[in-house]
């Protein structure tokens, strides 16, 4: 009896074994490289990506048949193989280091934004250098945009020569701005703040008035995100520093004599320290500052008990807009960042570049990737055969009425699908951009009222009134952007002691903000960090700076 | 077995209170969660959400549930459970028959023994786990997700020492003495016996192949392959925003807790289904045990 | 007969109802002590040596798989005493010798990180075994099966958080902002306590939070354990007059033994394992005094440099110390406890 049951238990679980192997998908690769390449004139070219939860796709689709993909194959010839996927860029650098060391061969061409993957990939020469290939492919066009942009390229170029195309940023896409709840300021009759003592004033009244009303003193001045550095990209502390002097925490920016310099131990660095120290004293700060990520910080303001926060104009969609659905009658309107009374003002300013196409030695078509580049680039520049009156139809824009209409609700409405922005299956991830061309656009815009000129234009003309505006101010204060002029790969030093020294800078500044020690431990914490490696890091830093520049 | 002295009746009434307190404590933690992901995102992202959900939407649930590639995934996670499960669960119980007899019974055992405890203590770590399974073709494959990690030597010494306290010898010694060799002894009395610790070593394991992530990651290249664990890291990540484009339009999604929440709370969900299932074979153990007698 | 101190089962014949179990029912008595067989030992050794081979055979298809999947990739740790670059392969990469535990030990702050997690991971061990066993007992005395069950699941349930998420929740619950456990110990009018960013209170928190989310694990391991006693044995301590409390200390206990020892023995492997994914969750600059431990150390120097030498380096160091002190626990537990655990 017990027998016959371990038996079929045993039939069972063979079964299963067996019908695994059907459920399973094999990768594609083998069947496509036989008739991909056949077909007359199309070129295979294989790659990697990561795939996060905002790249949706129509049923049936999928990353390696989509509208996209069927685009390239019919009018640019070209089939592309997505050999694999990863939902996050930790794990997609795992992955490459992985194949790597299974001794499988690079995609044709991959996105590698973590610099000491890029300086291993070049060193391990089975990475193409493309400056003859830009030269000879790149369409004119392209050109004048890599030739705007030349420190774009800083992260892949090794000896002067240059390994990548770089996927440009925003360029001021991510540097923030004040958000300020509009119904306290009105409640206490006050003016937006202009200087950092005009705002110190406002986070008097917000965290000791009671602005919400409750009748509990539970409200605060500014949220500030501090676990991984008080300049950062969300609930921005930099601007404070930026009061101070010309230099930022983490940031390596040019002092008079043109070297790269550490901010995080600059004078200016103790003075906006010392202030925040005064801040949290005076309970214009959360008292968990020092334990708050981004995402932890705006919890604070989406709920209502802080008045301030500095965020770029994207935060008009979210957290803003939470705050906004959240509590009745709050109002958050943008407005420039303060600076100090005699004019000293600074922010954090986004770097060009979020990564690095690289190319494996081995792929052959870089005048079709070129070709590629170009088309999609059309579409960004509003000059495009190919993207004449949107991406594609169906998924970015509907036809009604012979006119194209790119109102998602309308989308939805007649596709009776989920919009989809189709520029997400492009190789890099998203519609390409052009560093400033946004806010640029978003300044005309809210300056003019005008209509859109092409479909790139027109995705932003429906934007609420608060993001052109906020668009705008960050681009009118462009003049006081501070960048992070350092893109290379950790260098020798950095690899021994960098752990090191961040974590005393974390230690020390989380202490001081806190009150644990005195402002002038800060003195102590440069020497400290000067010493223990950080005069070497400096140098090896400058060193590089000058090899990317051809110095 | 009951007790009927005063003091015995006021410690129950204390046990029954503490264990009443300790599970209300260790059930906050999942209320709330499942409170956050009925809840709209705004108040999740406000962290208003404590234990009742606050404008009560099934969107989290849509968003996960709703993705065609849940179901296939949950399919291959149920597969890979039973077969992991199965696979690990007869190589283990195996071995530790055989490593439950003394020293002198089976020469060659403390080598053995040792050679599985050392596996417990070193790996190789990612790096040559991954070639090898690349090697052995296994990427793509429910094997790959099976087979590096059916030896556990952890749970191979709580079955071997749960034979030696649980199995009295002296069935053992009748059965031999009856003509039985090792394989029927294993079966017949071994097995039956040890029901209670084979079902919480199985639990174990079943616990680890539905947890298990990272694995479904590396060694499937094709997304379709995932088991529902490394689905669902997909459909909410840890982004890292520093490095991302970003614009209004992605943002729109990022409000993510309640997703997040979602995404446990099924997560949860099969093993609270299994657990009180498995519960039956800890009390049976003892009855059959007693029967044998 | 003296009561006074529970001893070991073990111990060949000390606890008392043992004693009076094995004049009683000589084949139970003896199965509670595998190792120590008595007379017919020889006799039967000689039957079973003939059967060796099954006993070979049955441990085989383990010892295959552990070779190729376990032993095979141990070939890879040569990779710490390389700078090993990944399309360079482990037969090519550079040779280091010792330097990867070299930069181990010339870190500054290494004595505090290794501290921190030895005080950690002993006070996790000391609890996760103590406090496990505490609730098993307990729960072996609720007769209620329905709420035993219930009971049971429900401490089972936090295991399957992961600390990210628990994280989360234990900084709104901590919160000297007005968090749940501020607002109770303000009712006994005590200031609010800043659990995760004061040093004092980092620990008692990693440690207590710990316990919440892992004690249902031990717990069952300890349940399956109570099951196994003999009942017998209480019945033999029943006729002694023997009061429940008795029971659960000179049987109960004595018989959970050796489960208990192997426990106990196997999380000294865990010795300079203080738990990453929770502190990683939980830690921040204020605590990184008390709080930081090897793993998130290692882990930052793995974001600056990106390569898998050093981390392989610093994990063989934590085995080759955690493979000294079980192989210590396996000793300690022969001699004192008379008990070979594996």
């Amino acid at each position: 009896m017990r027998k016959n049951y371990l038996f079929l238990l045993m039939i069972a679980i063979l079964s299963l074994g067996m019908m695994t192997g059907c459920m399973m998908e094999k990768p594609s690769d083998a069947e496509s490289q036989d008739d991909g390449e056949s077909k007359d004139g199309v070129v295979e070219i294989t790659t990697v990506r990561t795939m996060k939860d905002d790249t949706k796709f129509k049923k049936g689709e999928d990353v390696n048949n989509n509208v996209v993909t069927r685009w390239a194959e019919e009018d640019l010839g070209i089939n592309f193989n997505t050999l694999w996927t990863v939902p996050s860029d930790e794990q997609y650098n795992t992955k490459i280091r992985l194949s790597m060391s299974a001794g499988k061969d690079l995609p044709d061409v991959f996105l590698v934004s973590d610099g000491q993957l890029i300086a291993d990939l070049i060193e391990s020469g089975k990475v193409m250098q493309v400056d003859e290939a830009i030269e000879k492919h790149a369409s004119p066009r392209l050109k004048k945009i890599f030739k705007k942009f030349p420190e774009a390229f800083y992260q892949a170029t090794v000896d002067g020569k240059r390994y990548g195309i770089p996927r440009f940023s925003g360029g001021n896409g991510s540097d923030s701005l004040l958000w300020i709840r509009q119904d306290w300021l009105d409640k206490f009759n006050l003016e937006a703040p202009k200087t950092i003592k005009e705002l110190e004033h406002v986070m008097e009244v917000f965290s000791t008035q009671d602005p919400d009303g409750n009748g509990k003193d539970d409200t605060m001045g500014i949220t500030l995100a501090s676990k991984n550095g008080l300049a950062t990209w969300l609930a921005d502390g930099s601007f404070i520093f930026g009061a101070e002097g010309d230099y930022l925490p983490k940031l390596w920016s040019e002092n008079e004599k043109g070297e790269l310099v550490y901010g995080s131990i600059q004078p200016n660095a103790k003075d906006a320290l010392a202030r925040l120290n005064e801040w949290y004293e005076k309970g214009y700060l959360d008292k968990e500052i020092g334990i708050l990520d981004e995402q932890a910080a705006i919890e604070d303001f989406v709920a209502g008990k802080s008045g301030i926060i500095a965020a770029p104009p994207w935060a008009d969609g979210w957290p803003i807009n939470d705050a906004e659905k959240n509590i009745e009658g709050a109002n958050v309107q943008p407005y420039p960042l303060p600076g100090s009374e005699d004019g000293q003002i600074g922010r954090k300013g986004e770097g060009l570049t979020t990564g690095q196409f690289l190319f494996s030695k081995d792929f052959e078509h870089m005048d079709k990737f070129f070709e590629y580049w170009d088309a999609i680039y059309g579409y960004t520049l509003g000059d495009s055969k190919y993207f004449e009156k949107g991406m594609f139809e169906g998924y970015d824009y509907v036809m009604q009425d012979g006119k194209p209409v790119y109102d998602q609700e309308t989308i939805e409405k007649v596709t009776g699908e989920p919009y989809i922005n189709p520029g997400k299956y492009f190789l890099p991830t998203d519609v390409p951009t052009i560093p400033y061309m946004l806010y640029d656009l978003l300044e005309d815009l809210h300056a003019t009222g005008r209509d859109a000129k092409n479909p790139y234009e027109a995705r932003f003309v429906g934007g609420t009134e608060e993001y052109l505006e906020a668009g705008a101010i960050v681009n009118q204060q462009n003049e006081i952007r501070i960048e992070n002029k350092w893109t290379g790969p950790p260098t020798k030093t950095m690899q021994e002691r960098g752990e090191l020294l961040e974590k005393m800078e974390q230690e020390y500044y989380a202490d001081i903000i806190y009150g644990n020690l005195p402002v002038d431990a800060f003195d102590e914490f440069v020497e400290k960090w000067k010493s223990s490696g950080g005069d070497k890091i400096t140098e090896e830093v400058n060193a590089w700076y000058d090899s990317v520049q051809g110095k | 077995m009951r007790h009927n002295t005063k003091a015995y009746k006021i410690f129950t009434i204390f046990n029954y209170t503490f264990l009443l307190l300790a599970a209300v404590l260790c059930l906050l933690p999942l209320v709330h969660i499942l409170a956050v992901s009925l809840s709209g995102s705004a108040a999740a992202a406000a962290n208003a959400v404590t234990f009742f959900p606050v404008d009560f939407t099934l969107d989290a649930y849509e968003k996960t549930v709703g993705n065609e590639n849940f179901i296939r995934s949950l399919m291959i996670s149920v597969v890979r459970v039973i077969l992991g499960t199965a696979v690990s669960m007869s190589l283990l119980l195996c071995a530790a028959y055989s490593l439950s007899k003394s020293d002198s019974e089976f020469k060659g055992r403390k080598i053995y023994t040792w050679f599985f405890v050392f596996t417990m203590l070193f790996n190789g770590g990612l790096v040559p786990t991954y070639i090898i399974v690349t090697q052995l073709n296994l990427t793509d494959t429910m094997w790959a997700l099976v087979l590096p990690t059916a030896i556990n030597a952890f749970n191979l010494i709580l079955l071997l020492n749960f034979f030696r306290t649980s199995v009295p010898k002296s069935l053992e010694e009748a059965a031999f003495i009856d003509g039985a060799n090792h394989f029927q002894i294993f079966l017949r009395i071994y097995l039956p016996i040890s029901v209670p610790a084979i079902a919480t070593i199985s639990l174990f394991t079943m616990v680890f192949h539905w947890n298990s992530w990272f694995d479904g990651l590396i060694y499937m290249t094709d997304a379709r392959n995932y088991p529902l664990s490394t689905f669902l890291q997909t459909v909410i990540v840890q982004q890292d925003f520093s490095k991302m484009a970003l614009n209004a339009e992605i943002l729109r999604n990022l409000s993510q807790r309640t997703v997040q929440a979602a995404q446990i709370f099924i997560a949860a969900v099969p093993m609270l289904i299994v657990y009180p299932f498995i519960q039956r074979y800890f009390v049976k153990g003892i009855v059959l045990g007693a029967e044998k007698e | 007969m003296g009561l006074e101190k529970p001893l070991p089962q073990g111990d060949e014949d000390k606890s008392p109802y043992l004693v009076e179990k094995a004049d009683k029912n000589p084949n139970k008595a003896v199965s509670q002590k595998p190792d120590k067989q008595p007379k017919p030992k020889k006799k039967r050794q000689k039957w079973n040596m003939k059967r060796n081979w099954q006993l070979h055979a049955l441990v085989f298809p383990a010892v295959v798989v552990a070779l190729i999947f376990q032993y095979a990739p141990m070939g890879g740790l040569v990779m710490a005493f390389q700078d090993y670059k990944p399309w360079l392969g482990f037969f090519n990469s550079p040779w280091v010798g010792l330097d990867h535990f070299r930069t181990m030990f010339a870190y500054d702050d290494a004595r505090q990180v290794i501290w921190n997690t030895l005080v950690i991971s002993v006070l996790k061990i000391i609890f996760q075994v103590l406090v496990p066993l505490v609730f098993a007992l307990l729960l072996n005395e609720v007769y209620k099966m329905t709420f035993k069950r219930t009971v049971q699941t429900i401490i089972y349930l936090p295991h399957f958080l992961s600390w990210v998420i628990l994280g989360g929740i234990l900084m709104d619950m901590l919160s000297p902002d007005g968090g749940l456990v501020n607002q109770v110990i303000g009712l006994i009018g005590i200031d609010p306590i800043f659990f995760l960013g004061d040093n004092t209170w980092f620990r008692p928190t990693v440690i207590i939070s710990d316990i919440w989310k892992e004690t249902g694990f031990n717990t069952i391991v300890f349940l399956a354990a109570v099951t196994a006693v003999n009942p017998t044995l209480y019945e033999a301590a029943i006729m002694d007059g023997a009061n429940r409390w008795k029971q659960t200390l000179f049987v109960t206990i004595p018989s959970m033994l050796p489960i208990i020892i192997v426990v106990a023995t196997l999380s000294l492997g865990n010795i300079l394992n203080a738990g990453f994914d929770q502190i990683f969750n939980l830690y921040n600059p204020l605590v990184y005094e008390t709080g930081d431990i090897i793993d998130t150390y290692v882990y930052r120097v793995g974001l600056i440099n990106g390569d898998f030498s050093y981390g392989t380096a610093v994990g063989l160091f934590k085995s080759l110390i955690s493979f000294v002190l079980v192989v210590l626990g396996y000793r300690l537990a022969y001699k004192y406890a008379d008990y070979r655990i594996f």
